[in-house]
């Protein structure tokens, strides 16, 4: 869309109304015989190229329109199995079928069906269960000393399916309240400013408008144009979100959800490395906020957030003793988070850097609008104050809770120590005279890393969290904790 | 190895030859700028731009290297490999065995010189590096740590 507005842009540059009505005429018939070319060649022909096959022991694909690939996945070794269904394509059965492994780095979902019968996603996944029943089963026995996955395999055995559905009320809240609308509000200021440059005399006649009216009439008009923001992405959400159930099997997670196009998505309980809640400002204050689950999987990469939702929207009190039906492994009772209240200013004068490096040239050649870039500092000053207030932690057994802030988001993060690949205490040179250093913890998230950053904390803390990761005291660190 | 081991002295040298090298690049990239100001009439004040910068890294890395050899160091424990790296950014990183997923050994051609190895561990999530070791030396650590990490089987994610 963008390349279209901008590609007028250009065209429309060169002098005289008729001279630019036929070099438009010119240029609309060239892109069209473009687009239709290159459909033709990236879509239509790798298509037509690309068969599969259902053998007896796994799935082949054979595609690419110069270099053959055959690519074979054994129905053992299948992780997970994705169903994309637009709603036109309901009525004839037909969806887009996403297949992966534990292999890493395959960047694009490894074999992908763009578009097959119904029944054959689903044969698919009988198969893959059929060869995982079949399988010897790989127990991980526990080691002295090493915490052990065995009380997730006991767990699911005794825990029946159970189905949850997103009320509509919650809904209806979850789109309201969703911060997207701000993004789109910048995409909004963007296109007017590209649609003022192309019709000539737009602005001076939105200006001469609004130097007659009150001035009430602006502060309506902004309450306007925020309303569009909001609706746009209360929209959006309602259909991404149509419909939204999530089916537990004491294994498999499945969720549902989407109104135009119906996104399955599949993950396996036991691969979920993480526990996150998520709130906004205005969901923390409506008390409530977003629960995902970090998976080693990649079939979250087109969610928000890259992560699986699990409830979208639930209620702070009940969030965790609901998600201990599927994490087996989470208690019921998250402790208190201890605030961090070191480093405030740092992360402040952190958030700042940016809006500085923009509001300077603003200031200095674009007079007198630039003065209003100051707003940014503003915003740049909250941000880093909120990210600042936000900070916690606490280490309670073999769990590690973090909460940090960003962006006006909350969020908690819950992981267990074996989930944690690898925990780096960082202190930069001019650090060390404050006694304050930078707490990460790596966890595995799709095909690759998830840092979690807890900034400017005492060396202390960060010290009595690195013992705590290499288990020699299982200590809780917050009742140790100046 | 209970014990905190130091790198060996010869990463000293690596790390000076490496801050030379930059010095190479720096100085080529002046030389560059020198030539498009005389080709395409480029600000020369870029040029002393880029040699100050150029001369101003090179003495400071090469001043760092002995700050920075005291304060890097290993321990491989029962539980968990710790490496301690960096002077200007300090990094204390803990990987537990449980977590390793492989170790590779990888060398240079200045690191072949001084018969050194870098130690390269992976987990599920990031690599982390110990520098460098002697080929010796790398090659049981290597052992040491796959033996471990095949005792524990929780490898699996």
């Amino acid at each position: 869309m963008l390349a279209v507005i901008i590609f007028v842009d250009i065209a429309t540059d060169n002098g005289g109304r008729n001279a630019i009505l036929q070099d438009m005429a010119h240029w609309l018939v060239l892109i069209i015989l473009g687009v239709i070319g290159i459909t033709l060649l990236l879509v239509v022909l790798p298509y037509v190229m690309t068969t599969y096959e259902l053998t007896d022991k796994g799935v082949t694909l054979n595609r690419g329109v110069l270099r053959r690939q055959h690519l074979h996945v054994t129905y053992a070794r299948i992780q997970t199995v994705q169903h994309l269904q637009w709603f036109f394509l309901k009525p004839l059965g037909l969806e887009k079928v996403q297949i992966e492994t534990a292999a890493r780095g395959s960047g694009h979902g490894e074999v992908v069906l763009t578009l097959v019968h119904a029944s054959v996603g689903t044969e698919i996944e009988r198969r893959q269960q059929a060869a995982r029943a079949a399988a010897p089963g790989a127990q991980t026995t526990p080691v002295a000393g090493m915490d052990s996955d065995t009380d997730i395999a006991t767990d699911n055995a005794t825990v029946a399916s159970t189905t949850y559905r997103l009320p509509n009320e919650d809904l209806l809240i979850f789109g309201i309240t969703s911060l997207g609308f701000i993004p789109l509000i910048f995409l909004l200021l963007a296109v007017w400013s590209r649609v003022s440059e192309w019709i000539p005399g737009v602005e001076d006649w939105l200006a001469n408008l609004l130097m007659h009216l009150p001035a009430i009439s602006i502060v309506v008009l902004l309450v306007v144009i925020i309303g569009l923001g909001v609706m746009t992405e209360f929209v959006r959400i309602l259909i991404r979100y149509w419909g939204f159930t999530l089916d537990f099997d004491g294994r498999r997670l499945q969720s549902r959800k989407g109104l135009l196009q119906t996104n399955t998505v599949t993950a396996t309980a036991k691969r979920i490395q993480a526990v996150r809640y998520k709130q906004n400002i205005i969901r923390q204050w409506l008390s409530v906020g977003t629960a995902q689950v970090i998976l080693a999987s990649n079939v979250a990469s087109k969610e928000d957030d890259k992560d699986m939702v699990i409830y979208p929207l639930v209620h702070q009190d009940h969030v965790w003793e609901q998600l201990t039906r599927y994490v087996s492994w989470l208690p019921d009772r998250i402790p208190a988070v201890t605030p961090v209240m070191t480093g405030y200013w740092a992360l402040i004068r952190n958030a700042l850097i940016l809006p500085v490096i923009a509001v300077i040239p603003c200031i200095i050649w674009l007079r007198p609008w630039g003065w209003l870039s100051l707003l940014l500092l503003v915003w740049g000053g909250l941000q880093g104050r909120y990210a600042a207030t936000r900070r916690g932690y606490v280490t309670a057994g073999r769990f590690i809770y973090l909460q940090t802030g960003r962006w006006f988001e909350r969020e908690l993060l819950v992981s267990p120590r074996d989930r944690v690949q690898s925990l780096t205490v960082r202190q930069s040179w001019w650090m060390v005279r404050t006694g304050l250093a930078h707490v990460q913890v790596s966890l595995r998230r799709g095909d690759g890393e998830y840092e979690v950053d807890l900034r400017y904390v005492p060396l202390a803390v960060g010290e009595a969290i690195y013992q705590w990761y290499l288990g020699d005291n299982v200590v809780d660190v917050a009742t140790t904790a100046p | 190895m209970q014990t905190t081991q130091q790198l060996p002295v010869q990463i000293k040298r690596i790390w000076a030859l490496s801050a030379v090298g930059s010095l190479c690049m720096g100085v080529l990239i002046t030389v560059g700028l020198g030539v498009a100001n005389w080709l395409w009439n480029w600000p020369f004040w870029l040029v002393w731009v880029a040699l100050g910068l150029t001369i101003v890294e090179f003495i400071v890395e090469l001043a760092l290297v002995p700050y920075r050899y005291r304060f890097s160091e290993y321990v491989i424990t029962d539980n968990a490999v710790e490496i301690q790296s960096g002077f200007i950014f300090r990094n204390r990183i803990a990987i537990p065995i449980a977590r390793i997923q492989n170790v590779t050994l990888k060398a240079g051609p200045l690191m072949q010189w001084q018969h050194l190895e870098q130690v390269v561990i992976a987990t599920a999530a990031t690599t982390h590096d110990i520098e460098g070791v002697q080929t010796a030396v790398a090659t049981r650590l290597r052992e040491l740590i796959m033996a471990r990490a095949m005792e524990v089987q929780d490898n699996d994610l």
